[in-house]
């Protein structure tokens, strides 16, 4: 017993470092599609975060010019028991829109996520997949110059990935940013301009996706 | 401060509305459980203490709902504020907002339930006969003291929790001493050590629950330099919680 109370006390007082970046070195250019591709801990989502300005750089710089949508994570809107409405309109305000805002833009994402039916019912009675688009909605709708996406799932039938897709390229013609992290990469072929492959932290690969996504496949095999 | 902007104003209104109809969404009763919870604590104390410690006290129910009422804001309000930066970590981890507003619309939403608690009072004040009185206008300032007071201990408590895990254990220990040891439901012994008496007078709970029972049952305006020089401290004190905070938030926001 007593060297299980030693043993506890010495993993209270280790601290591991994990390094989840290493040395990136990254210009985005407005108007960009950017995909980052990479394995499960690469550090693909530890680089989302530090653009959106969530968590900071142990050292190094980062400076963005136009104002940064939030990274998207789908569990968000299941987060409380309140009505689609009422989440709608919370994370509006979360999202830094005002309430006026919010009620001109209401239609749009409760038409884009396809819920009109449902806009009176609580979060919790949606599937996964309704909850995934109200997310992708709300997310898209209340983006300024910077849109961040992580692990999108472009869930739904085709239709919605249709108007997915449609939205995403109608952010590249109004001169808008879009940061797209996943695993689809299908999606970010089609998608993306260049992309930008990570593992262990590091950046392996930047350029063309279609290259990036060759180099990838390569490691893979690996 | 950087919350002053007004998209922030809405966000910790927005926020603090859904905390407030959240805390008691799916129960039955609904909103009454947060009048509930004094009320009932009145009446165990009443049935306690009003023929020992209430003696000498005229109005002893409406003594001891001012200090119940009080002491519970402090409570709840802190709790709330604690759990606030866990609690909200899914936003945290994915949306870039002022951390601040996730811990200051925790305690708003406590503080709404403490002003329907006041109107609680306010029907027992008019029930005993002491009727109300021109002092009653400083009211909002004993309320925005003590909410200060709130905020400042929340801002520290939730950077804590999110390290320590055991620090709502400590807190809650610390708040059961502080409940025997503020004059909520007895009111200060006269012939007392100066070393006690001044251990009473440093507790700011006490000094707010004499501030409100001199307004509503002596019906006149407690010291204004003592008023003053109360504000300053809690002004200070935020001050410094929120220097701490802003200093600790980077580190937590890894940690959620």
């Amino acid at each position: 017993m007593f060297r299980a109370m030693i043993n506890g006390i010495g993993n209270l007082l280790k601290h591991k470092t994990i390094c989840a970046l290493d040395k990136i070195d990254l210009c985005i250019n407005k108007g960009e599609i950017l995909g980052i591709i990479g394995p499960n801990g690469s550090g693909k989502s530890t680089l989302l975060r530090i653009i959106a300005g969530i968590y900071k750089p142990t050292s190094g710089t980062f400076q963005v010019k136009d104002k940064v949508a939030s990274v998207l994570q789908t569990k968000i809107v299941n987060f409380w028991e309140l009505s689609i409405k009422q989440n709608i309109f919370l994370f509006g305000a979360i999202m830094g829109l005002s309430r006026k805002e919010i009620c001109e833009k209401y239609d749009k994402i409760i038409d884009l996520a396809g819920l009109s039916e449902f806009a009176n019912a609580e979060v919790r009675v949606l599937s996964e997949g309704m909850k995934d688009r109200l997310a992708f909605a709300i997310s898209v709708e209340t983006a300024r110059d910077i849109l961040l996406l992580d692990e999108l799932v472009l869930a739904g039938d085709n239709k919605f990935r249709e108007k997915c897709f449609k939205i995403l390229m109608q952010f590249k013609r109004e001169q808008k940013t879009v940061i797209l992290a996943s695993h689809d990469l299908g999606d970010v072929n089609e998608l993306c301009d260049r992309a930008l492959l990570l593992n262990n932290g590091k950046a392996i690969a930047l350029g063309k996706t279609k290259e990036v996504i060759g180099t990838y496949l390569k490691l893979l095999e690996r | 401060m950087q919350i002053f902007d007004r998209k922030h104003i809405n966000l910790v209104r927005q926020l603090t509305i859904f905390n407030f109809k959240l805390r008691d969404q799916g129960t039955v009763l609904g909103f009454i459980w947060t009048l509930l919870h004094p009320f009932l604590m009145l009446m165990i104390l009443y049935m306690l203490f009003s023929k020992r410690l209430g003696r000498g006290i005229e109005h002893y129910e409406i003594y001891l709902l001012i200090g119940i009422v009080q002491w519970n804001f402090l409570s709840a309000g802190t709790n709330e504020g604690l759990k606030s930066i866990m609690n909200g970590r899914l936003i945290l981890r994915n949306i870039r907002i002022p951390r601040v507003a996730i811990v200051l619309s925790s305690v708003l939403a406590v503080c709404i339930s403490f002003l329907f608690e006041l109107l609680v009072l306010g029907g027992f004040i008019v029930f005993s006969g002491i009727g109300f009185s021109p002092a009653m206008l400083l009211i909002p300032f004993v309320i925005l003291i003590q909410l200060l007071l709130v905020i400042s201990i929340s801002l520290v408590l939730s950077c804590l929790n999110v390290y320590f895990k055991d620090t709502g254990h400590i807190w809650n220990i610390l708040l059961k001493i502080g409940f025997f040891t503020t004059p909520v439901f007895y009111s200060i012994p006269m012939f007392i050590s100066k070393t006690k008496m001044t251990a009473y007078y440093l507790n700011p709970m006490t000094q707010l629950m004499i501030f409100m029972r001199q307004i509503i049952l002596f019906k006149t305006i407690p010291p204004l330099m003592n008023m003053l020089i109360m504000f300053l401290i809690v002004l200070a004190l935020l001050a410094v919680c929120y220097w701490i905070f802003k200093k600790l938030e980077d580190g937590i926001i890894e940690r959620l």
